[in-house]
């Protein structure tokens, strides 16, 4: 019963988390301009992540080092400066986004321009963080995460039809524009592949104590979990596609999005400010954290949400500044759309970097013993690498011509 | 997951051109649907420039905040500001045909809404669909 409990409570935390600004705007722009012509790229997306969420754990769990941790371990420090530069500068872009998609979504509802909003959200977050425990954020804010179910409900009652949504499961080309219909894909999969989510997972493993026996948990948290949160991304997408698609509607400002569930009547729009502040809000504190663990893990200082703030000084002076930044970025007023999306064409552009360590990782009897990477998870990650490579090729030129 | 492999490869020649066209896309969706026939796209002798795609899309995005508002779906401040950016962003594409004159419109209605009158709404409304 209580395996049980922690599957459910597992997979609820990971769909709370997995949708939150990008996914939410990748896929509503996907979905405006090519109906579901792009839910393959969610479903791919989700898929990666899936099995290197997996693999994460699983790290943590039999080896009890997070991801961070174990690569500054096998290969050094100065390797480990760069994954830690570049990931963490493409997260804190990643966080001025999720800052400001609390912002907007309080813009929405009061009508006072969003950048007024972003030292009060960065002190909540960083409030919550210096408070809070991790087993506070990792359920409370997530449950209150599953509000984004409201988009699976939204699809399911447009009725969308079904052999579209098959024929959206396969790449196809695009008529028109190919350059911009590459760079939502590539933002799509920037947004599902973060490195902060199994940099986070596997944190998160170590805090929860799993060791050997949460393997089965890990699997099955990491494949239902990344499941379902991949699904609300499609029905985000779906929804778009059936609302704005036929309207001509491109959208090119969260104003836009926000009229996305008015089809559920006087509620949609409410819906859609909740979903967008709570599901922005949760991944804004685990951004924070996953930066913070992976500064934290790599300099070898004492760190974790559940030891108090004294003790770990560094850890959370770390993260103090990485709120104030991101709060400066949004404060600016810089367009929260353009700063997400160039966020998740970055994302896109750091993957190898992120995802090269777990093939040594994932094989290396030290780290995993017995429970070493097959033939499948091996191939699995070097299709992830010729994907994430390719990916890191093309992503700055398609925002250079396909981003307007 | 290898046609999506695949067809990322073939990226790089899409920057140019020369793809073969898609079985469909929501371009040609929008054209067998009714939107409001101000963001209508033209003729297909005249294909879309990027300023033609964005005033249709900011045109039918008034329309349906107005729509939305008057139906009690939206607040207030929301239907204003987006009205206001919807304006601005029409004004913007002056290469576009007809943008000041829409833009125009989509102010008519702003200006219904900021003084709650449902019936000027429902007016430039309809001045927004010819």
């Amino acid at each position: 019963m209580k395996k049980i409990f922690e599957i459910a409570l597992g997979v609820v935390t990971s769909v709370g988390g997995f949708l939150e600004v990008g996914s939410l705007a990748t896929s509503a722009q996907a979905g405006a301009e090519y109906r579901f012509q792009l839910l393959w790229a969610v479903v791919l997306g989700t898929l990666c992540l899936t099995f290197l969420t997996e693999m994460s754990g699983r790290l943590a769990a039999v080896s009890g080092h997070t991801i961070p941790a174990a690569m500054r371990e096998r290969f050094g420090f100065t390797f480990f400066l760069i994954p830690l530069t570049l990931v963490g500068l493409v997260s804190l872009l990643v966080l001025a986004s999720e800052i400001g998609g609390v912002c907007l979504a309080l813009q929405l509802a009061t009508g006072i321009a969003f950048p007024w909003w972003a030292s009060v959200v960065a002190f909540a977050v960083w409030l919550l963080l210096w408070k809070g425990t991790f087993g506070l954020i990792e359920y409370g804010v997530s449950l209150l995460g599953l509000i984004t179910v409201a988009f699976v409900v939204a699809a399911v009652r447009l009725r969308p039809d079904i052999a579209e949504l098959g024929r959206g499961l396969l790449p196809s080309l695009p008529r028109d524009d190919p350059a911009h219909y590459w760079y939502i894909a590539v933002s799509i999969l920037g947004a599902s592949i973060t490195p902060y989510l199994f940099y986070f997972y596997s944190s998160g493993a170590v805090e929860d104590g799993w060791n050997e026996s949460h393997l089965r948990l890990n699997r099955v948290v990491a494949t239902l979990g990344m499941g379902f949160g991949g699904g609300l991304a499609a029905a985000v997408l779906i929804v778009a596609g059936l609302v704005f698609a036929p309207q001509s509607i491109r959208i090119e400002s969260y104003e836009q999005v926000a009229l996305i569930l008015t089809p559920l009547g006087r509620a949609g729009f409410w819906l859609f400010v909740a979903a967008l502040g709570i599901a922005c809000f949760a991944a804004a504190l685990e951004v924070t954290l996953a930066m913070a663990y992976m500064v934290a893990q790599g300099m070898g200082w004492n760190w974790g949400e559940n030891v108090k703030p004294r003790r770990a000084a560094r850890f959370c002076a770390t993260y103090t500044v990485i709120v104030a930044l991101a709060a400066v970025i949004v404060v600016t007023g810089v367009d929260p759309l353009k700063l997400t999306l160039l966020a998740m064409a970055l994302t896109a552009a750091t993957l190898p970097v992120a995802v090269v360590p777990f093939l040594f990782l994932m094989n290396d009897p030290f780290y995993v013993r017995e429970h070493r990477n097959g033939w499948l998870g091996n191939g699995v990650v070097l299709a992830i690498i010729l994907l994430a490579s390719i990916l890191a090729v093309v992503s700055i030129p398609l925002q250079i011509v396909g981003g307007s | 997951m290898p046609r999506a492999a695949a067809s990322l490869v073939g990226l790089t020649l899409a920057l140019g051109s020369g793809f073969s066209p898609a079985p469909q896309t929501a371009t040609q969706a929008q054209t067998s649907t009714s939107s409001p026939a101000a963001a209508m796209p033209p003729t297909p002798a005249q294909p879309q420039t990027a300023a033609d795609k964005s005033v249709a899309s900011w045109m039918a995005t008034a329309a349906m905040v107005a729509d939305a508002w008057l139906d009690h779906k939206v607040p207030r401040a929301y239907a204003l500001r987006t009205l206001q950016t919807a304006a601005k962003r029409v004004r913007a594409q002056s290469t576009a045909a007809g943008a000041e004159r829409r833009a125009t419109a989509v102010e008519h209605l702003l200006a219904a809404i900021q003084q709650d009158a449902d019936g000027d709404a429902r007016r430039a409304l309809e001045e927004l669909r010819p």
